[in-house]
């Protein structure tokens, strides 16, 4: 057990992980690559929701259970009926934890490759707008169509940590560190290679662009796709996640996986960051989750025992939660308005390193310097 | 008795009008697709139930004004604080739409406060008009007329008198035409000496004050629940982007689209065909038209050129 002291710690080290990995996904696509993805919490519901259900349906068979257990009783009493399985064969659950990453990477990524299709051919404004309404749409389905995940109340995940016992959360911690720290480091080369100078010349002027010879769509769709499966493998690792500290997710309409949460807040990570530096993200990100928790975790335990007579009982600890969404709206808006590039600029990425960079310009500049002064001296 | 699916259709068809037509307005003016609009039919919303229990109004009707102008405020507000400083920066589409956006996190949260302060602070006033909470407040008091709610005729009214004010506004009148010039072509319309900005300011507060106005109508037909603003927005778009986001005749037509689709016709397919079709109702049906008009005819319905499907010429 994660002792209480630390508790939060992991907590908010978790969130935090998670809003890096799915921010700087974000940041590949609209930062980098100018594809503005209003509909990210498509591929991150898809490949959390779906990669969980696909699991869930492995683990049905691998305890010769009826497939269709999981619509006709609570999951809860099927994973009462997995999870102790799963305890005495700790393999086969880390052997269906990757199987739902994997899954949930792979069924994103073809919805990547699928959106990539308007993404290509409409306006910003209308992609944003389609893009927004694919989510929505997905989410209503996924709530309402129960051969899918079971319906909005019965989104679980079967018990697929349990090697490790009673430190879960802190092992859960670290997947998503390390998770998240791969992406950072592929974001990082990515950022830092002949593609991303591409990707930023594809952003900037799609004529040119495709004057020099570059196939910008095939550009845009491989970058969508790639970001869309990391982003489906961050929601697959949440869902076994959270349906470890809550139990059951869900219980209305995009409650699961909320537009504000994985859509919103990453691009206000990007925003306030700085777009397309994927240092800024970082910082973003640590911001944002900061002010997530203190709004939502330590202020409302201080003000618990708080009450205004006359008043409402949870008056303060409802008014937090809310201001929450002001603070970050604001600091957007400020950003937006007032420093547009972010707390972080934009690096020029450098086609030769800059080490290199200056001992052959003073050699270049030197001959030249020569060659300009042979005429006048001869 | 009229059948309820269309009584349901027709009282959210003039609603959902209303505030189609506003975006459309405000999508004319700033060529931004503004997500924060459902946030004024919230803010019209609020201001029906703190004018009902504060003035004991009564009349729910009476409360369409307090609507009307609290709409317009907050988007004059917006536009002036956030929008104007970004377009005259010739900020880009996705700035302006994630400036919006940002509007749009403000706005809830701002809605909520209102909902929990303001619920508190007027506690006896709305335990007087039987609301003891706003958190999901049931829906306000409608009058009755030959057996049907007054909403049937109230709502169709309304929109027929929003539309036919617009109708007049941008044809009979100069500033109509002003605005006309300057949605056509902003940089001529100034060298003629149109005031570009205040008829924008202008078209904002109409978008803002007609959203308002379809809120306080949405209190009599189903209340106000927190966060009503996420699942408004979608049917806002739908209709709007089914209308083509150029006319505001194409809104009206599909904001009344979207509302039979979602209730005439879910509902008479969820007593006929399969009980499943009505859980579409929240947001599936107006995302899949959304979805088929931007593919298949992203000029709207208006735009389609109906012509070439004429058979009876060939």
């Amino acid at each position: 057990m994660v002792s209480a002291a630390i508790g939060p710690l992991v907590l908010f080290a978790t969130q935090f992980f998670m809003y890096l990995a799915l921010s700087l996904t974000l940041n590949l696509e609209f930062g980098i690559t100018g594809i503005p993805n209003f509909g990210k919490v498509l591929f991150v519901a898809a490949g959390g929701m779906l990669g969980a259900s696909a699991t869930y349906r492995l683990a049905l068979f691998a305890f010769n259970l009826r497939s269709n257990d999981i619509f006709e009783s609570s999951p809860l009493f099927v994973a009462s009926k997995i999870n102790p399985g799963l305890a005495n064969n700790p393999f086969l659950a880390a052997e269906l934890f990757v199987f739902a990453v994997v899954f949930g990477a792979l069924v994103a990524g073809a919805l990547g490759y699928l959106s990539s299709y308007p993404a290509i051919r409409l306006r910003e404004d209308y992609l944003g707008m389609l893009l927004l309404g694919a989510g929505e749409l997905f989410a209503v389905l996924t709530a309402f169509y129960p051969p899918i995940v079971g319906g909005p109340e019965n989104l679980t995940s079967p018990d697929l940590l349990t090697g490790f016992g009673n430190n879960e959360s802190l092992a859960m911690m670290v997947i998503l560190g390390v998770f998240a720290l791969g992406v950072f480091l592929y974001a990082q080369r990515v950022a830092k290679s002949p593609l991303g100078r591409t990707l930023r010349a594809v952003r900037e002027n799609e004529v040119a662009s495709e004057a020099l010879g570059k196939d910008n769509i095939n550009i845009r769709r491989k970058m969508l796709v790639i970001s869309s499966a990391l982003a489906g493998a961050i929601g697959a690792l949440w869902t076994i996640y959270w349906a470890q500290i809550g139990g059951l997710i869900g219980g209305d309409v995009g409650s699961t996986f909320p537009r504000l949460f994985f859509t919103f807040y990453p691009f206000v990570i990007v925003i306030l960051g700085g777009a397309a530096n994927n240092y800024g993200v970082l910082v973003g990100s640590f911001l944002l989750t900061g002010l997530q928790t203190i709004t939502t975790e330590s202020l409302p335990a201080l003000v618990t025992n708080v009450k205004i007579p006359g008043f409402g009982v949870n008056l303060l600890d409802d008014v937090l939660n809310s201001t929450q969404y002001i603070i970050v709206g604001l600091l957007l808006l400020v950003v937006v308005l007032w420093r547009p590039e972010g707390l972080l600029r934009e690096k020029p990425s450098y086609a030769i390193p800059k080490s290199k960079l200056k001992a052959m310009a003073s050699k270049i500049l030197g001959d030249s310097d020569s060659k300009k002064k042979s005429p006048g001296s001869g | 008795m009229i059948d309820p699916l269309l009584t349901a259709s027709i009282e959210y068809g003039g609603l959902l009008s209303i505030m189609c037509l506003g975006l459309t307005v405000t999508y004319q003016t700033t060529k931004v697709p503004n997500f924060a609009f459902s946030d004024f039919a919230v803010i019209g919303m609020n201001a029906s139930y703190f004018s009902f229990a504060i003035f004991r109004l009564g009349n729910t009707y009476l409360s369409i004004p307090f609507g009307f102008v609290a709409g317009g405020v907050f988007s004059v507000a917006m536009y002036v604080v956030v929008m104007r400083p970004l377009i005259r920066r010739n900020s880009s589409i996705v700035v302006l739409m994630i400036a919006t956006l940002a509007v749009d996190i403000v706005f809830t949260g701002v809605a909520q406060d209102i909902v929990y302060v303001g619920g508190s602070i007027f506690y006896k006033q709305f335990v007087h008009v039987g609301l003891p909470t706003l958190v999901d407040a049931p829906p306000l008091p409608d009058f009755r007329l030959f057996g049907e709610s007054g909403l049937l005729l109230m709502s169709p009214l309304l929109l027929v008198i929003t539309t036919l004010s617009m109708y007049l506004l941008l044809t009979k009148s100069r500033f109509g035409i002003a605005m006309r010039a300057s949605i056509e072509n902003p940089n001529l319309a100034k060298t003629v000496g149109i005031n570009v900005e205040r008829v924008y300011l202008v078209s904002w507060f109409v978008a803002g004050a007609l959203a308002g106005v379809a809120g306080s109508l949405y209190t009599i037909w189903d209340g106000m629940s927190l966060g009503i603003q996420s699942v408004l927005i979608l049917d806002i778009f739908a209709g709007s982007v089914l209308g083509g986001l150029s006319s505001i005749y194409g809104a009206v037509l599909g904001g009344l689209v979207v509302a039979f689709a979602e209730n005439a016709l879910l509902g008479w397919l969820s007593l006929n065909v399969n009980t499943g079709f009505s859980l579409l109702e929240v947001g599936g049906a107006s995302m899949i038209m959304l979805i088929i008009t931007l593919l298949v005819a992203p000029r709207g319905i208006v735009g389609v050129n109906w012509k070439r499907f004429d058979w009876r010429k060939r």
